[in-house]
């Protein structure tokens, strides 16, 4: 076959604006992607108020209502025993509520659950130690139809003044990945209300 | 495998595979590889055409898309889009309203509401309740809301699954929780 | 041990890539003997370490070692055997890892078949296969390094992969096979890089680069219809096809794909399209990591993504790379690749052969247009939204139907040029008996436009592939004088391409015509159905009998029997079941299906009532669907024929010749 050796130095201009034409926006729009979580339908919640809730704490200590935590920045999770990740993510939360315990109030709301298997649960998760926080029981799950909770885990962030400022669909995971750390997320979030 | 007699003969698609029927049946065809030039025209003509159909794939493309984009809304946001909304392909997302929901088993006709905190729609399906199906769950219904506000849809799906589980930890199989669940919830 | 082990031989493989790779990209330009020696050597190390790498995975996960990461997150020791083999690629980390095993037995037998010959294209090759390596053995080191040394869980945490992917053994088969086709692209990519590095395309290089894209071709093709026949047997929706933005990802390296293999036979016998065959190459390889980050990334909304991982960014950035690497190569090089004959006329081979190519690309453009376009309204507009599968419909089924006409258009008219009165002599055989037969089926009760349409095209293509390959055999029967059977026998071993090939197009005939009847015909029914009563749904009554609930080791399954009587008589009985896994909500039902050649009575279970006195039953009539899963292994059976390595002729008898 004849080798093209020609020393003619010619750059093929359609092929190469075509080319990018078409890749760097695909590129583009990818990158656009890793932005967004198709899973997130969106928090309607979002900067309104949050929803009253009163409800028995699993200690038996009667029970905890919104309004006893104005003042504080409150993070609600949604929890249950039969959810998957959530073992994951309790130390972490755990974690976070001995740190920040002072400065914002972290409440665990157990969704579809019951109490002897929650307490057994959390028995277990903090190897015998007291919880840093309260975890209440949503009878009948009124609590998170209110919240519009999709799945558990979620975690609904409340400012002082009782407004959704933010809301987590999905665990918070310890990850040695800094991208991927929700270790170094929850901590962002905690910091931008505080 | 091949003996000599058949090397012999030179039949042209012998070691040049997938050759056409004319060179098999007149093995003295000529060779293919003797087009006529005709470059500068036909190159012209195939630029042309290839822009002619590039332009048109793009537009066909384009216009199919616009035609056929599900939305995903919630109530509040489909309710907020008033008469533009007639008819348009949406999935609307929320929960389904307390006290809200008809079934008639005879008819498989199921009627219930969709809310948010700012909304709700009447929604009207042809189809039998999933099994998860009850009050307070979230629900995803794909359809098209019609000039007298009721919501028909074609596809009901209840979105309460746990589903943001990270790769490969589960937790220990709860089974009487399951089973128990399993019994509960039967519509 | 385990861990250890596994570490330093993903180490080697690192080491080794790097360097084979630019040893083998400096021997390319200086053309040095030792230095492609070398490079084969680094290569060979290179899959060699990996196959090791997989061997002692593999074992770590049979004995149980949960100190390795991986193993503590899909071990269990309750698993099957079966299940524990497998399970290495049933999670993010170990597919990975099993991806580099597939690169390295791909390696294996390029080497294999370069070992003599092709001494300028091949160090270039080598080169860019190890770059693409070393980005694989980066990931199985780091982001996704299933060997770390890790604390093991508490033994009850143990429960073995995702128990979705335990639900039926296609899922078993289903990864590996997508895997090969798509991993395969890597070694035409790199022959496609060398082409343009080296400016040159001889033929016996664009033969082997064929024969590497045939084999991952096969493969593809065989994972893009399981995952469908995954789909239809386990999601219960009474489909195979969602045009979900997975499925799309594994459709669209196998459209350039298919492009490829005509274009290359264009540029084999008429020396056109030079460039546009390369392109070809680094287009699929591009869209098969496209397809990795869109599965793995988590960025698409997809029925089949179960994982979503940290590792997008990585893949997207290789991604970039390769995709700019690829489009500056064409930019500089394809001048160096310029055609060497001319296009015949309009009525010839060669031109139905580029409408083909053209046709292709549009696919490709349509199908990554409708799966992408949700992100891009979401970065523009911000809202949510997807595509609907009617927009794929609307274009596909046009394209589709033509490319089909023009199977059997191509092959029945000769390469360069024919006269008016030549092709129609060639057509109109296949073309009016089709058009008669497609007329039968209008009088036998087809009446919906496409459907016909779709046989019409679809046996006049396969009538053409038969005739091509009946023709030789008469041939040779008639001035051979063989017996019929010698006559095709031979005439099949020497034109064994002609004959995958043609195989391939009945396949794909198959393929559409039962996609066309089964999407058009379907019948649905449901209701819910009280104990002993029944549901009609065409021909069939489906009596509900009971339901039962029982458990299973990784679900609790409640299962719903039904007595299914054709026409008054019993002919069998059906469990659609639901399945609740460990720690899910929702339950997933496994539909029940009678598949006979007609027709699929597909039932699916939507609800039991809480005193199991009634089921909510959704039935499908499927017509032809088994005819799917035939034309789909018809067509793996003639890419295998046409890839099946041709026997070496020894120099002797070519002497006597």
């Amino acid at each position: 076959m004849n080798v093209a050796q020609t020393p003619k130095p010619a750059i093929s201009w359609p092929a190469l604006l075509v080319g990018l034409g078409l890749t760097l926006p695909l590129l583009g729009i990818l990158l656009s992607g890793l932005f967004h979580d198709p899973h997130d339908l969106g928090n309607p919640l979002e900067d309104e108020t949050a929803p009253r809730f009163t409800l028995p704490r699993l200690d038996g200590q009667g029970t905890l209502s919104l309004e006893q935590l104005r003042g504080k920045p409150t993070i609600i999770n949604f929890w249950a025993t039969w959810c998957q990740s959530c073992p994951l993510e309790h130390p972490v939360l755990e974690q976070a509520a001995r740190e920040f315990g002072d400065q914002v109030q972290f409440v665990g709301i157990a969704y579809e659950d019951k109490s002897e298997r929650l307490s057994a649960w959390l028995q277990r998760a903090n190897r015998g130690r007291p919880s840093a926080y309260p975890t209440l029981i949503d009878v009948g799950g009124k609590v998170a139809v209110a919240y519009g909770v999709y799945g558990v885990p979620e975690t609904y962030f409340v400012d002082a003044q009782g407004t959704v400022k933010h809301k987590k669909t999905g665990p918070f995971l310890p990850s040695a990945d800094p991208t991927a750390d929700g270790r170094l997320e929850l901590r962002r979030i905690l910091g931008e209300m505080l | 495998m091949t003996r000599p007699d058949e090397q012999a003969e030179t039949l042209p698609w012998a070691g040049a595979p997938v050759a056409s029927q004319e060179q098999f049946l007149s093995p003295e065809a000529d060779h293919p590889n003797q087009g006529k030039p005709a470059q500068g025209k036909g190159k012209l003509f195939v630029a042309v055409a290839l822009i002619v159909a590039a332009a048109s794939l793009t537009w066909l493309v384009v216009g199919g898309v616009e035609q056929n984009l599900v939305y995903y809304l919630t109530p509040s946001e489909l309710t907020a889009k008033g008469d533009d909304a007639i008819g348009a392909n949406v999935r609307l997302g929320g929960m389904v309203a307390k006290d809200s929901i008809r079934w008639r088993p005879e008819e498989t006709e199921l009627k219930f509401k969709v809310k948010d905190h700012g909304a709700e729609i009447e929604v009207h399906a042809s189809s039998i309740p999933p099994e998860m199906f009850r009050e307070g769950i979230g629900v995803i219904v794909e359809g098209s809301i019609g000039s007298d506000g009721i919501f028909q849809t074609r596809r009901l799906m209840v979105r309460h699954s746990n589903e943001y589980k990270a790769p490969g930890d589960q937790e220990t199989v709860d089974l009487d929780y399951m089973s128990q669940t399993l019994e509960d919830n039967g519509t | 041990m385990n861990s250890a082990l596994g570490q330093g031989l993903i180490l080697l493989s690192l080491a080794t890539a790097t360097v084979g790779c630019i040893l083998g990209f400096a021997a390319g330009r200086s053309g040095s003997a030792a230095g492609l020696r070398w490079t084969r050597w680094l290569a060979g190390t290179y899959a060699t370490s990996l196959i090791l790498a997989n061997l002692v995975m593999e074992y770590a996960l049979l004995t149980h070692d949960f100190t390795v990461k991986y193993v503590d997150m899909v071990g269990s020791t309750s698993s099957p055997t079966y299940i524990t083999i497998v399970s290495l690629w049933s999670s993010l980390e170990g597919s990975i890892l099993f991806w580099g095993m597939i690169l390295a037995i791909y390696i294996w037998g390029f080497l294999a078949t370069t070992r003599q010959g092709h001494e300028r294209m091949t160090p270039y090759t080598l080169a860019t296969v190890l770059a693409v390596g070393t980005f694989f053995s980066f990931l199985i080191a780091g982001p996704a390094d299933p060997f770390s040394a890790v604390q093991p869980r508490p033994d009850s945490m143990h429960t073995g992969p995702n128990p979705l992917l335990q639900n039926h053994w296609l899922m078993i088969i289903h990864p590996p096979a997508l895997y090969l086709g798509y991993v395969g692209m890597t070694i035409p990519f790199g022959m496609g890089v060398s082409a343009l590095l080296r400016g040159e395309l001889g033929a016996s290089w664009m033969a082997l680069t064929r024969s590497w894209m045939l084999v991952p071709f096969g493969f593809l093709t065989a994972g893009v219809v399981l995952g469908g026949w995954w789909a239809y047997e386990v999601l219960g929706w009474g489909g195979y096809w969602a045009w979900d933005p997975v499925e799309n990802a594994s459709f669209l390296p196998w459209l350039t794909a298919a492009a490829f293999l005509h274009a290359a036979m264009l540029e084999e016998r008429r020396g056109l399209l030079k460039a546009w065959t390369v392109v070809l190459l680094l287009v699929t390889f591009a869209l098969t990591i496209l397809g990795t980050f869109m599965t793995r990334s988590g960025v698409f909304n997809s029925v089949h993504s179960f994982t979503q991982s940290a590792i997008g960014p990585t893949f997207l950035v290789f991604l970039a790379v390769i995709l700019v690497i690829s489009v500056l190569l064409v930019g500089l090089r394809m001048h160096l690749l310029s055609d060497e004959g001319s296009l015949g006329s309009p009525l010839s081979r060669d031109a139905a052969f580029i409408v083909n190519n053209l046709l292709f690309a549009g696919f490709t453009f349509v199908v990554l247009v409708g799966t992408v376009f949700p992100l891009l309204a979401e970065a523009v507009r911000d809202i949510k939204l997807s595509v609907g599968a009617p927009f794929f419909n609307q274009l596909s089924v046009p394209i589709g139907l033509t490319i089909v006409f023009l199977m059997g258009v191509g092959p029945a008219l000769p390469w360069g040029r024919t006269s008016g009165k030549e092709a129609a002599s060639l057509l109109w055989v296949p073309l009016t008996t089709s058009l008669i037969l497609g007329a039968l089926a209008l009088a036998l009760g087809m009446r919906q436009l496409w459907p016909v349409v779709t046989l019409i095209v679809s046996l006049f293509a396969a009538l053409v592939a038969l005739r091509d390959m009946v023709t030789p055999v008469s041939a040779l029967m008639r001035r051979r004088g063989l017996p019929p059977l010698a006559a095709a026998s031979l005439a099949f071993r020497r034109g064994r391409r002609r004959y995958g090939g043609q195989i391939v197009h009945i396949g794909v005939a198959l393929v559409v015509v039962s996609i066309a009847v089964s999407s058009s015909y379907q019948v649905i029914e449901e209701g819910m159905v009280p104990k002993g009563q029944s549901l009609t749904i065409a021909d069939y009554e489906l009596r509900f009998e009971e339901s039962r609930s029982f458990r299973e080791p990784h679900r609790d399954v409640l299962e719903a029997q039904f007595t299914v009587l054709q026409n008054g008589r019993e002919v069998g009985s059906l469990g659609p079941r639901l399945n609740r896994y460990s720690g899910q909500m929702n339950p997933i039902g496994t539909p029940a299906v009678l598949s006979t050649a007609r027709q699929d009575l597909y039932l699916s279970l939507m609800s039991v009532a809480k005193d199991g006195q009634a089921a909510g039953l959704r039935a499908f009539i499927n017509p032809m669907v088994s005819w799917l899963w035939v034309g789909a292994t018809v067509m793996v059976l003639g890419v295998l024929i046409a890839a099946w390595p041709r026997r070496r002729q020894k120099p002797a008898t070519k002497a006597a010749a």
